[in-house]
């Protein structure tokens, strides 16, 4: 069965949010769509999470973002990986990512989140390139699913100004 | 700038200066249109042609291996800019298969979808990891319309095509699989390659295939297309070199695809 996803790098969090704005206006399923963040912005503010009403919640400078797309997307997640430093993550690659350390591709040379996203159908050529942005404090939005669900959500985000990448495999 | 009609009067809007989507992505955008510029296809054309059209396109990638759906091409138009394509056709009910194409950087994938509307049964897969860009192919075909000196190199490209389909079917009814597997051969041989001058030949987009893909080429079996790369072998035709096939004697070559030709010259000096 082929593998499909898209996946777009944001320079900021209200680009993601303005995003998900876009994907839910042409009917996109939001649990297909994950984000991946470093989820610190610079280095002067503490980053973690805690839990208070049953319900995890990020502490640091995108507090905000983090929480809110937390609630809107399947799952939550907050990471540290040797090579990242803190990551932030929504929706059901989170899966992907912790199956995937168990897997033997994560000793293929991925990293945590490439190991994710070679398990949803992006090239080794192009996880590098993602990897960059993630360490640069950029986001990466990526939506898996059926060709159709994919294309829609393409459809939604691509543009004049933005670059979505399609990934078959 | 933008402008519009509204009841009789004429408004401007101005809008903030956008960047197209390519051009956001500079570094792919750059080795795009070098890959582009050097294939056929876009060879020549003047750059702002170039940077018009990869303005219109989003990119694609599909793994190594993977079988696209047909119904996709209807959809979209996609340019190759990395790794290598196999387009064949399938018989579903024997499984037999024979390949129609291996495309390669700067080539486009089922150019005939840009020309009418019919389905085309075809299947495409990818032998490397590919990285394409694509547009819809409404927006492909007003492109080429709004372009007409992209003409000038389209419809010598779709010309090759058609000769290397000329060439696929009359190899398939006059030739037997010796031949046919030599003069795929010498087809691909890369051109004033700089191994050339020792006498070492490298081939183009079929140097790693495996027997199977090249009996898929030939509409043969392994089996048969083993026994004659190890016969070349043996002989001192063929290398294998680090899993890469090399032409060693080029004139030996040249006899076993010229040996068909030469059996109707003789026979025609004896009748």
């Amino acid at each position: 069965m082929t593998k499909n996803c898209c996946v777009v790098i944001y320079p900021d969090s209200h680009a993601v949010e303005q995003a998900l704005g876009e994907l839910q206006s042409v009917g996109c399923d939001l649990r297909q769509v994950s984000v991946i963040g470093s989820g610190c912005h610079g280095e002067a503010y503490p980053v973690g999470i805690y839990c208070t009403d049953e319900r995890m919640r990020f502490l640091g400078h995108q507090d905000i973002f983090w929480n809110t797309i937390w609630g809107q997307l399947a799952g939550a997640a907050f990471f540290w990986e040797p090579d990242f430093g803190p990551l932030a993550v929504a929706g059901r690659v989170i899966d992907l990512m912790v199956n995937g350390l168990e897997g033997a591709e994560f000793s293929d040379g991925f990293s945590f989140p490439g190991t994710a996203l070679f398990v949803t159908g992006v090239p080794r050529g192009s996880i590098n390139e993602y990897e960059q942005a993630i360490k640069a404090e950029k986001f990466l939005l990526l939506v898996d699913g059926e060709r159709r669900d994919v294309e829609r959500a393409c459809g939604a985000l691509h543009g004049e100004t933005q670059q979505v990448t399609v990934h078959h495999a | 700038m933008e402008s519009m009609h509204n009841d009789g009067c004429f408004f401007y809007i101005a809008n903030r200066r956008e960047i197209p989507a390519m051009k956001r992505d500079p570094v792919y955008f750059n080795q795009c249109k070098e890959v582009l510029s050097r294939s056929p296809l876009f060879a020549g054309l003047a750059e702002s042609l170039l940077d018009d059209m990869l303005s219109l396109f989003r990119r694609d990638t599909w793994r190594r291996g993977v079988h696209l759906d047909p119904d996709i091409f209807q959809e979209r138009f996609f340019l190759l800019i990395e790794g290598r394509l196999e387009v064949m056709r399938i018989n579903p009910q024997t499984g037999r298969s024979i390949t129609l194409y291996i495309l390669g950087p700067g080539d486009g994938i089922d150019m005939v979808t840009l020309l009418n509307t019919k389905p085309h049964e075809m299947i495409s897969m990818a032998l490397d990891d590919v990285a394409l860009i694509s547009v819809p192919i409404g927006a492909a075909r007003d492109w080429i319309d709004r372009h007409p000196e992209f003409n000038r190199n389209f419809l010598p490209y779709l010309g090759e095509q058609m000769r290397q389909m000329e060439d696929l079917v009359s190899d398939l009814v006059l030739h037997d699989t010796m031949t046919r597997l030599a003069r795929l051969i010498l087809r691909h041989i890369v051109p004033h390659h700089p191994h050339s001058d020792d006498g070492i030949y490298r081939l183009k987009l079929i140097h790693d295939l495996h027997d199977e893909g090249l009996a898929r080429m030939v509409g043969s079996v392994r089996q048969v297309v083993n026994r004659h790369l190890q016969h070349w072998r043996r002989q001192g035709i063929l290398h294998k070199q680090k899993f890469q096939i090399e032409v060693a004697d080029l004139e030996s070559l040249q006899a076993c695809a010229d040996e068909a030709k030469h059996y109707v010259e003789q026979r025609r000096k004896t009748t």
